[in-house]
């Protein structure tokens, strides 16, 4: 057994939540649709299922790169995109009656813009779809390419989403060797430039070995590169094989954390150990354009 | 007689019984917490579906679940 602190315990779900899960299911096995939320074997898919909710993986279940926190595969996915895959997720968001969608993908060096296009065609489908939902693109770095990124820019998104996962020091230990501490705040510095109206996120990961002022320096990099929403969380070892957990931080220090995070002045903050990147996105969102 | 099983805790394949909150032959209330089970990244506590007594527990701690698994019985 793993021992893990009191503060990861949390409920079984009501049974409406499980109605809430077994519709989501449905629906993503009818639409042929991926979720982050199975890959990264969330702690939370109960929660976020239960209220119809999920996060949505674009571009297949394989990675190009292998990062040493994520359950993700990885693989040669060898060019392959399913071109039909926004019709068929505007169509999902539709029928689940989402009025708040965070979008993902899988890294895709394979391909020549990252998968890009495909993520802005998915932007526009659910806009088209759902005009009033509200869309947040997490995306991989794209390897920083300007078309890459000027494609997601334009596509309407109303949050970009583009992860920094953790501190300088241990981004080459942790992260792909194609990653990078400093592509990932040149890639939310060019969105911000791109998009000026767009509100930018990014999260890290806690309790993989990072000193509390390392934490500190990577708020500050962010806010600097104009980011307006954050989110704090614990790692927790996905599978095993997976980078262990250096230290499990209590609930205490999320919240003077997050408290830092607001200081440094960042619109909204979601610190907490079971938060994840997309957790309460919607109210982050709402946070951040009132 | 009714069956505890495990209940769908959101795409979870197999979880580890970590701990029995109550013993055999213990009056159980509907709610209260009566066993917690764990995947990598998450403790679930379960719940006590029907008022009853406690007459078997068939996966004790340690033991390995899967979905719709009988964990107990209860009278």
């Amino acid at each position: 057994m793993n021992d893990l602190p009191s503060w990861l315990k949390v409920k079984a779900p009501s049974p409406g939540a499980v109605e809430g899960i077994r519709i989501v299911r449905d629906i993503l096995d009818r639409y042929r649709l991926t979720t982050v939320c199975q890959g990264a074997r969330c702690p939370n898919v109960a929660e976020c299922w239960g209220a119809h909710t999920a996060t949505f993986m674009l571009l297949g279940k394989v990675c190009t790169r292998a990062c040493r926190f994520c359950a993700v595969p990885t693989g040669d996915p060898g060019g392959m995109v399913d071109q039909d895959e926004p019709t068929r997720l505007a169509a999902a968001v539709a029928e689940l009656g989402l009025s708040y969608v965070v979008l993902t993908s899988v890294d895709r060096d394979d391909l020549n813009d990252g998968g890009a296009s495909l993520f802005a065609k998915t932007v526009s489908k659910i806009k088209e779809h759902s005009p009033t939902v509200r869309v947040e693109a997490l995306v991989p770095d794209f390897s920083g390419k300007e078309e890459a990124l000027a494609a997601v820019a334009a596509a309407g998104a109303d949050v970009i989403g583009h992860n920094l996962e953790t501190v300088r020091r241990l981004t080459p230990q942790l992260r792909d060797r194609r990653a990078g501490y400093d592509l990932s705040l040149k890639v939310l510095n060019r969105f911000r430039a791109l998009a000026p109206r767009t509100i930018t996120k990014s999260s890290l990961i806690l309790g993989m070995g990072e000193q509390y002022e390392e934490i500190l320096t990577a708020l500050r990099d962010l806010h600097d590169v104009g980011v307006k929403a954050v989110t704090l969380g614990q790692y927790l070892q996905p599978i095993k094989g997976a980078a262990p957990v250096a230290r499990y931080l209590p609930p205490e220090e999320f919240d003077k954390l997050g408290e830092n995070a607001r200081e440094l002045g960042f619109r909204s903050v979601i610190a907490g150990p079971l938060v994840r990147s997309s957790y309460h996105a919607a109210k982050l969102f709402t946070e951040c354009s009132g | 007689m009714s069956e505890v099983r495990l209940p769908n805790l959101g795409e979870i394949d197999e979880v580890t019984v970590v701990d029995w909150l109550k013993k055999e032959g213990e009056t159980l209330k509907t709610g209260e917490d009566l066993l917690e089970v764990e995947t990598e990244k998450t403790t679930f506590v379960i719940e006590t579906p029907q008022t009853g007594q406690l007459v078997r527990i068939v996966k004790k701690k340690g033991e390995r679940a899967r979905l719709d698994d009988l964990l107990a019985e209860i009278e």
